[in-house]
Formats: structure tokens, sequence, C-alpha cells
């Protein structure tokens, strides 16, 4: 299993355009890939859709935990630390 | 004996037609014979292509330009696929052996109840998005296209609600517009209306679900009104409104193209307010003789670092491109602390609207400055350009956006980039300090535009978002008006145009007033300049300016 803890300085958070791409990009890997919203502890860790993310309200500034398992896992968290620090594309 | 109906909001536009009732089918109890299996692979055909249509309504909207009508469509078309969604029917077909539509249905109302529970106004709308994903799942299931095509010129839909998708059916069609039970003013459906330009009336309640079919109507999209069996007099009273209404709209279509003047042919121009390049094309359709005002705030909001100089070079270029040759008025980088910023490192202040905002914190981050002045500059050539400082209350303030301006034209002399170094540059009166001490400031600004809310606000020394100080301290009190009268003296005595960008420009008994001011532009909401128009056409200077003398609370009797 492999994780990573990331903040999402993102102006929208991890919902609209943002959310997509970062739905997208867990859909290249095989992994099983869950997120959890560690600035939000009521929120639960469940695996990445587009709900999950809707429901656990990832604003700017959060601290979200991502863990992937599955052969491919350590490239899946390497996209997605990438995806999330180069701002979905934004620089 | 007529039945009226109120409701929560619509879209604008008075029609008379006849009711034709749209009830969705609920979902098939049971099936007589069902193969799980079979059933989950129809669910995922159906995900998919319920999901390809709501990216094809994205494709076309966007391709006409509504790009956040069609945001509408994509996050549903994501939703639709959504993992959890296709888990959880999943789970109620195969391991509880439920029928595939009321599983579709029960798991669409769970996810719609737990988006509810959050209480967050964003995720409220996404609940509501919910009930338009289970539709349009079902509609794909049962082979539904558009249910809504093949209606007749003249119907009026009604129904319990329309999806997006629905709504986004009618475009084209010659339906006279729809009501709605539920649905509020601020949901997808009447953004939809109101994009097509379609009449409607959301949120009239149950009792518009009892509406027989073919029952006459009356729609009042802009009172949110829906008259079923009206009377004689009523219909009469309607058909004469909608008369008047489509005479009134040819008269401005008409005027679109007129200058705007007062009745004795006194020129007082009427330019919009933009916030985006794509705005500019909208306010030509609205007959702007040029844009008196063009935010550029858009540029520099919600992203994490600033645009640099080919982007925002790009956005300026198109606007001059698009106005063809009118004069386009940009107003420098105007945010403070109440907008916090990632890039710019706003403090926070006690009073943000007294504090480092505007030009102010343009002069704490000049190299940012430095790039906006230089893709200005560098558009320059494309059209008639011109800058405008905000948030200057002393000479020195344009003194340094001068200087700040001839340094951006050196720099791009020195590489050889082509450019305009004698663009116009002028400054907002929003500052009481800048209105009466315009004199000082004529004698180096180029042009003056009053930014009204800012000055009322400054004046009055109350909140321009407090409702209740805004009846007690209007934008057209004598105060403000004779601030603006003072401005406007400076401003000729140097022989420099003046012109307002605020709201009060756009409020059709302020616009005479200003005029008898000297005020040369009044620059407003597209919107609003065909009636801005008309009003100043129908009086002549004279009575403009005794109206004024009145307004400002000059004695003429001295």
């Amino acid at each position: 299993m492999t994780e990573a803890t990331l903040t999402i300085t993102h102006p929208v958070g991890l919902h609209a355009r943002p959310a997509a791409l970062f739905y997208q990009k867990t859909r290249e890997f095989k992994s099983r890939i869950t997120i959890q919203n560690l600035s939000r502890p009521t929120t639960n860790e469940a695996p990445v859709s587009t709900f999950h993310l809707l429901q656990i309200g990832v604003s700017q500034g959060h601290q979200v935990r991502i863990r992937a398992e599955g052969e491919d896992e350590q490239a899946a968290i390497a996209a997605l630390t990438k995806l999330v620090e180069e701002n979905f594309g934004e620089t | 004996m007529s039945t009226h109906l109120r409701g929560a909001g619509g879209a604008p536009g008075t029609v008379l037609g006849r009711a034709v009732r749209y009830l969705p089918t609920p979902a098939a109890a049971t099936a007589a014979i069902s193969d799980p299996e079979a059933d989950l692979r129809r669910f995922a055909g159906a995900q998919a292509s319920a999901a390809a249509h709501l990216r094809e309504l994205a494709e076309q909207w966007r391709g006409e330009g509504r790009a956040s009508e069609a945001g509408i469509f994509d996050a549903q078309a994501l939703l639709v696929e959504d993992m959890y969604l296709s888990d959880e029917v999943t789970r109620r077909v195969r391991e509880q052996h439920e029928p595939l539509e009321p599983a579709i249905e029960a798991t669409v109302a769970q996810m719609r109840a737990a988006l509810e529970a959050l209480d967050d106004p964003y995720l409220r709308e996404r609940a509501a998005d919910m009930d338009a994903i289970g539709r349009a799942i079902l509609a794909a299931l049962r082979g539904e296209t558009n249910p809504l095509r093949d209606l007749p010129a003249g119907a009026i839909v009604v129904a319990p609600d329309l999806t997006p998708a629905e709504t986004a059916g009618l475009q084209g069609s010659p339906v006279a517009g729809f009501a709605t039970a539920y649905g509020g003013p601020t949901g997808h459906t009447a953004i939809l209306a109101r994009s097509l330009g379609l009449p409607a009336v959301v949120g009239l309640g149950a009792a518009a679900l009892d509406i027989p079919d073919g029952t006459n109507l009356i729609l009042d999209g802009d009172g949110a009104l829906l008259i079923a069996d009206p009377d004689m007099d009523e219909r009469a009273d309607y058909e004469r409104r909608i008369v008047e209404l489509a005479a009134e709209k040819e008269r401005r279509k008409a005027l679109r193209d007129q200058p705007g003047r007062l009745a004795d042919g006194h020129p007082v121009a009427l330019w919009a307010n933009i916030g985006r390049p794509a705005e500019a094309r909208n306010a030509l359709e609205y007959g702007a003789e040029g844009i008196g005002l063009f935010r550029t705030e858009f540029l520099f909001l919600d992203r994490n670092a600033p645009p640099d100089e080919e982007e925002q070079f790009a956005a300026y270029r198109a606007t001059l491109e698009t106005m063809a040759g009118r004069t386009v008025v940009v107003r420098t980088l105007d945010i403070g602390g109440d907008k916090p910023v990632p890039y710019l490192d706003t403090p926070h202040e006690a009073n943000p609207f007294l504090g480092v905002r505007g030009l102010r914190l343009c002069m704490r981050r000049p190299d940012l400055f430095a790039v906006q002045l230089r893709a200005l500059l560098r558009a320059a050539i494309h059209g008639d350009l011109w800058i405008m400082l905000p948030m200057v209350a002393t000479p020195d303030d344009l003194s340094w956006g001068r200087a700040q301006m001839r340094a951006a034209a050196e720099s791009l002399a020195a590489e050889g980039t082509t450019h305009r170094a004698d663009v116009k540059l002028g400054v907002m009166i929003e500052t009481p300090a800048a209105a009466v001490t315009a004199d000082l400031l004529a004698r180096e600004a180029a042009f003056f535009s009053v930014g009204s809310n800012d000055l009322t606000q400054y004046t009055m020394a109350a909140d321009r978002g407090s409702a209740e100080l805004a009846t007690r301290y209007p934008h057209d009190s004598p105060a403000v008006l004779r601030l603006i009268g003072q401005a406007a003296e400076g401003a000729k005595r140097a022989g420099i145009p003046i012109g307002v960008c605020g709201d009060l420009a756009g409020v059709p008994a302020a616009a005479p007033l200003l005029a008898a001011l000297g005020i040369a532009e009044l620059s407003m909401a597209p919107a609003a300049i065909p009636v801005v128009k008309e009003r100043l056409r129908g009086i002549t200077l004279a009575e403009a300016q005794a109206a004024a003398r009145w307004a400002l609370r000059v004695d003429t009797s001295r």
C-alpha cells in the first residue's frame, strides 16, 4: 500500500474541473485508490468517485490522504501527487 | 373562473398558450421475469448512453459560448457514471434481488439525501442534480430520446419539474413556455430557461399539477405568475400587454444603432461595463458605443498564480478587436483584502475597503502591475484603448501610475516589441479626495470615470453592502451628485471627458441628471442601455438641468 498526504491549494478545492481531472487520473491505474479529507474528521475514507468527492467537500487549503493498493500503486500516487502539485494543469 | 398561481421565480416573457401536462412515468415496480445480470448490462448501457447525451449537450452549449450552462451538463455526466451509484445499484439488484428501476430510484434518492444532509449550498445544488441523473438513466433505459420533442406551437408544458437535459431539449421547439410545481429561481432549470430566452415560471406548488391538459393559460415569466382558465378581460389585458412588449422590443431594436443623445441632440454616449472579453459582443448587441469599464479581475481571481503577459495581451486584444475601433476603457487590477488571492499575499486588514487595494496594491506589487501595463500597451495597437487607475486619492497616485506606464513603454521599446506608448491614462473618481481635487488631477489625467458605488460608500460613510443603510444613503443623494458635479467641473475646465461607470449610470431616472452635470458617457450593464437611451431621448438639456438643480438642492433664487 502506498499513500500520500496532500494539501489542495486550488481556489475551487477538489470540486468541478479539478475533481473531474482527479477522478479521471485515478481511472488510468489498476490500483484501488481511496481518499480521505483529513480536514473534515466527520467524513470517511472511501474509493475515489465523483459522488464521494462531493461528500467529503474538499475546499482550498484542506489536507487529503490518498491511498493506493495494487500493482501500479506507486505510479498512481506519484501521478496524483503531481496533478495536485501542478495545480491541475493551471500554472 | 380563473385560477392565479404564484411561483418562486422564472424566466422572462409573457405568453398565452394551452397546458400540456408532462409527468414522468414512475419506475416499473416489478418485472415479471427478471434476470439480474441482463438487467445490470442494460443498466450499464443506459448509464453510458445517458452520459453521452449529457456530454453532447455540454459540447453544444459550450459551442454556443454558454460555458457555465455547459458545466451543468458536464457535472451531471460525471455523476451518471459515478462508481458509487454503479456499485450500489449492482448491490441492490444482485444481492437484494431488487428490480432494476426501483433500485436506480432508491440509490439516487439515497445519494440525494446524503448530499442534502451536508448543509452546504453548493452541495444542495448537486443534490437537486441527483433527481435529474436518475431521470436521465431511466429515460435511457426505456429508450426515450426526447419526450418533449413533438409538442405543438402554443403549448405550455406543465410538469412537477424539468431536468436540465429536458429543458435543453425544448430549444428550437415551438412550445410557448413551461411551468413547474417545484424548483427555485436559482436552480438549473430556471437558469437554462433564461439562457434559452424561453418564458417560464418555477415553484408554483403542487396545485399546478391539477391543471388539466388543454387548459388555457397565461404565463407571465417576469411576474412569476400562471393564470389558468383566464376570463375574457384577463385575456384581453394580457394580449394587449404582449403586443405592447413586442412593439417596445422592436422600437429598442431600431434604436440600437442610434447614438445616445438628449431630445435636443445633446450627445450622451452609452457605453457598457463588462467583466470578460466574451461580454463585449453582448454589449454591442445592446447598442453599446464603447466599453466604459472593462474589469480585469477575471484574469487574476480563482487561480494560484498570476496571469502572464501573453494571456493578458490576448484578452485585451480580443476585446479591442470585437469593439472594432470603439473606445475600450480598461481598469487596472482592482483587488483588496476583502478578496484573498493566494499569490498576492494580501494582509488581513480591519478595514479592507480603506486599505491596500486597487492602485495601492499595485504599488506593493509593481512587478504584477508592470506585466499588466506591458500587456495593455501591446494590445493598444489593436483599437482605441484607454487605461484607468482605480482608488486614486491624490495627484501623486496618478504620477506614480504614469511613471509605471512610461517605464513599461520604455521596456517594450528597448526590446523592439510593437506597442503604443501614448495611451490615454485616466483615473476613477471614487474617493471624495479625487472629487474635491479634480482640478488638480485633471492637469495630468486624460479622462475621468466616476465609480459612483464606491464614491457613495466613502462619501456617505456607509458600507455599500448594507441593505439597511442603502435606502437612507442612496447613490443619487445631493452630497454624491455635488461631488460628481465638482469632478465634472474640473474635467470641463481642463477640457477632458468625464464618464460615470457605477450603477448610477444605468438608472434611467439618474441619467438625465448626470448628463446635465456634464457627464459625456454613461457606462452600464449592457441590458440597461436601451431603457436609458429611450429615457434620455425624451428630455431636453434644459429640462435635465432644471431636474439636476433640484436634485443637488441648489438654491436658484440667489
